[in-house]
């Protein structure tokens, strides 16, 4: 389907590079654990590309919020999340393939909580060089969900429900 | 101060009719033959006075129920009602004559001093009498002699003994001398009461004095308290209260007046204030559409600025597009292995789920985009600019519609508050006024029930002021007793010579007992009772004409039952041998009828003397038949004239209906 226009939100590019960064920034605890699985990659792909959202799952948390910029706050997107990807597991999968394919992450599999995901020197190498005002406040957004690294999964995505109902009502 | 019993009216009140007989001042003769009834109207005339009992005779008690008599005593006029069955019933008192009794309440008495326990606190009617004919209420001592006699209440009946005599007893020797010697005793001490010679005399209308100048000065003080607290409440005199009620009148009056004209002036000038109104409504109107616009733009900035943000947001991430295509590379469609297992990872089905437009397709959106914003930013600006204006508007016409309201308001305010306030006002007074009306009403009636006390005082100042005039006479001719007798003696002497007996000579009254002497003889010693009728009768007229010279208390009444009693004068006339010597009455030709019309002269010449005097009495005389030469000077004084055969159609008797 040929739109007149390109939504970003399907750019391979700026999708790819967001998910890079989350498992750079989030890949391993300060301790070197592994924290990534699909699960977690999931819900933070979709915090990080609706700030608004993540202002309401961080304060729910009492972990405190970030600092919103004007245009994220005050955007059609801010009144009106984008929900679809959230129940759209295949985009993930896809760009996570793309990723290993260019060597950029490595994947562990531990047989209770499926796979995880860190990022090797190659990817590393790459994350560096990503640092346009874009990409510079997807970094301040992870920085700040490190925070959040020691919530577990399911309590994490009952938070995220909890505010999606809300707002659907 | 002289007092005095008239009698105006005896009524029988009958089952079928009332039976009466009028009495005038002066003197009465009532004559018939026997058993016609004559002597019943004296009996009725006593037993209304307090007699202890009345003898009914067999007429009246078939068709009599009660007896009433109208009786003035002094100055004031009452009707006196009594059983004729029953003399314990109470004795009632109307303070009017017969013919008003309906329109007055009664008030009741004891017949007797013996106390009842079925009326406790009612008064005694002797001491009723005693009051109204002001004679000295006092208690007389059983023994005189005795200093701590004991002592008993002075009865009216005890002076009224000296007012009438009945048949039985006039001429008689029992006459002024009573076989019972307490009752001898008692009689003396009256006698003495009568001539105000009684030692106590002087202390008793002291002690009365007293009495009821304490009463009076209590009641002074009570109404002298009221007065100071009436005044200190500032209460209003009556003639002030008179005032402000019709004051009050005239207030409500005018306010109601008022009102009404307020009424008909509130309804005009409504112009004035429809036409603000209008405008009023027309300015709200602009600035509602003046809101409503900017309303509209306000939400067309919020709205084109999120447009412009999004687009910003979307310049940023193609931006950074562009730069991650540089660093990543081209994605290759080679088919690559997996980490973790042995398949293979299709990397051209991932990539075609995505889009991967050219460099120059993303920088021509870029451009694209940074057009929109500036035209987003000029769309803002517009808005924003309109918007600016109609704030400006906005204002002006707030202040417009302010304006306009304060005009409506003060315009209601000018029309119709000053209305309102005034009828409040008018109305809250009328309120005011009508309340202190009531109040004013009220405080008249107490005013009126103060004044009562007054009226009681001054009535008491009457009575205080009698008795303080008496006490000065007793003081200042304190009558000696043989004084006293000396002026009765020549009463007495004066009557028997007018009477032109034979020898009226050695007339005195014995001291001690009071009883007259003829010839040096005592009355009981006399043996004529013809000559002691006609003494009999001289002892009660010197009373009475003693009463019309001096102070006494003696009422200035005089009944005598069968004047010519033992006179012979009458053909049929039979008395007992006993009491009479024909021998001796022959000897004193007490038979003359010149005699007997000589008592009755005498006893008109008195009562004219009363008249001449300006004083009241009145003397009611009975006898069986008048002989005809008398009848005929005397007809003018007859009040009844009874006949038992009807003669001349006459009645045949005081109750003329009864068939035998």
């Amino acid at each position: 389907m040929d739109l007149p226009f390109i939504d970003t939100e399907n750019d391979i590019h700026l999708n790819l590079s967001v998910v890079l960064l989350i498992i750079s920034k989030l890949g391993k605890s300060n301790r070197g654990v592994l924290k990534l699985n699909n699960e977690r990659l999931h819900i933070f792909h979709y915090l990080v590309k609706n700030p608004i959202e993540l202002n309401k799952v961080l304060s729910s948390l009492g972990k405190g919020g970030i600092i919103l910029q004007a245009k994220d706050a005050y955007s059609i997107t801010s009144i009106s999340p984008n929900l679809d990807p959230l129940f759209d597991r295949g985009g993930l999968k896809s760009i996570l393939s793309i990723l290993i394919s260019k060597g950029l992450i490595n994947v562990e599999f531990k047989k209770n909580d499926g796979f995880f995901y860190s990022i090797n020197d190659k990817g590393v190498s790459i994350s560096k060089g990503l640092n346009g005002d874009f990409f510079q406040e997807v970094q301040l957004i992870c920085e700040k969900l490190k925070s959040v690294l020691s919530i577990t999964e399911s309590k994490l995505s009952q938070t995220l429900n909890q505010i999606i109902r809300k707002e659907s009502i | 101060m002289s007092s005095s019993i008239l009698i105006n009216q005896l009524v029988v009140v009958g089952v079928k009719k009332d039976y009466t007989v009028n009495f005038n001042r002066g003197v009465n003769i009532i004559y018939g033959d026997s058993a016609t009834g004559k002597s019943s109207i004296l009996n009725l005339i006593d037993y209304l006075l307090g007699a202890k009992h009345f003898s009914l005779y067999p007429e009246i008690e078939s068709v009599g129920r009660y007896a009433v008599l109208d009786v003035t005593l002094n100055q004031d006029r009452y009707t006196i009602k009594r059983d004729i069955y029953d003399a314990s019933k109470l004795i009632e008192v109307y303070p009017c004559s017969y013919v008003d009794v309906e329109s007055y309440p009664s008030k009741k008495y004891l017949p007797s001093f013996a106390p009842s326990a079925k009326h406790p606190g009612l008064g005694f009617f002797s001491e009723f009498l005693i009051e109204s004919l002001n004679l000295n209420n006092i208690m007389i001592k059983q023994a005189p002699s005795k200093s701590d006699s004991k002592l008993s209440r002075l009865s009216f009946r005890d002076v009224f003994k000296f007012c009438y005599v009945d048949q039985d007893n006039l001429g008689t020797k029992k006459f002024l001398r009573s076989d019972n010697y307490a009752l001898q005793i008692r009689n003396t001490e009256v006698f003495k009461y009568i001539f105000n010679t009684l030692d106590s005399q002087i202390s008793d209308v002291e002690k009365n004095i007293s009495e009821k100048t304490n009463m009076r000065n209590e009641l002074d003080k009570k109404f002298k308290t009221v007065a100071e607290f009436l005044r200190e409440s500032e209460f209003g005199s009556m003639s002030n209260l008179d005032d402000d009620v019709s004051s009050a009148d005239l207030d409500i009056l005018s306010i109601e007046k008022q009102l009404v004209s307020l009424n008909e002036r509130v309804s005009s000038d409504d112009e004035v204030y429809l036409a603000i109104q209008s405008t009023l409504s027309e300015v709200t109107l602009e600035k509602k559409a003046v809101q409503q616009r900017m309303e509209e733009n306000e939400l067309k900035i919020e709205r084109f600025s999120r447009l412009k943000n999004e687009y910003l947001i979307d310049i940023s991430k193609f931006k950074s597009s562009i730069s991650a295509r540089e660093l990543i590379g081209v994605i290759s469609d080679d088919i690559c292995l997996c980490p973790v297992c042995d398949n293979s990872i299709a990397v051209d089905v991932a990539k075609s789920k995505f889009d991967i437009p050219s460099s120059d397709k993303i920088n021509y959106e870029i451009n694209a985009l940074k057009k929109r914003v500036k035209d987003t930013e000029g769309i803002i600006n517009e808005s924003k600019k309109i918007w600016e204006f109609d704030k400006e508007k906005l204002s002006k016409v707030v202040s417009v519609e302010l304006e306009a309201r304060e005009l409506f308001d003060k315009n209601t305010k000018e029309l119709s508050t000053p209305y309102l306030a005034e009828r409040d006002m008018f109305v809250n007074k009328l309120g005011q006024l009508k309340q202190k009306r009531k109040e004013y009403v009220s405080r008249l009636k107490i005013r009126n029930q103060h004044n009562h006390f007054m009226a009681h005082i001054e009535s008491l100042d009457i009575s205080i002021g009698n008795l303080q005039d008496r006490l000065e006479k007793l003081k200042d001719n304190a009558p000696s007793m043989s004084a006293v007798l000396e002026s009765l003696a020549d009463n007495l002497q004066e009557y028997l010579k007018f009477i032109k007996i034979k020898d009226p000579t050695g007339v005195s009254y014995t001291e001690g007992k009071f009883i007259p002497k003829l010839r040096n003889i005592e009355y009981q010693n006399i043996t004529s009772g013809g000559l002691r009728t006609i003494m009999g009768i001289g002892y009660l007229c010197a009373l009475m004409k003693e009463s019309l010279n001096s102070q006494m208390s003696y009422p200035s009444f005089l009944m005598i039952d069968t004047v010519g009693k033992y006179l012979g004068k009458t053909k049929d006339q039979v008395h007992s041998k006993v009491e009479t010597s024909l021998v001796e009455d022959e000897k004193e030709a007490v038979s003359d009828p010149s005699k007997y019309q000589n008592i009755f002269e005498y006893i008109i010449n008195l009562s004219e003397e009363y008249e001449k005097k300006n004083r009241i009495c009145q003397f009611i005389l009975v006898d069986n038949d008048v002989p005809d030469h008398i009848v005929d000077k005397l007809s003018g004084f007859i009040v009844a004239h009874f006949s038992s055969e009807r003669l001349n159609g006459l009645p045949v008797g005081f109750i003329d209906d009864v068939k035998t």
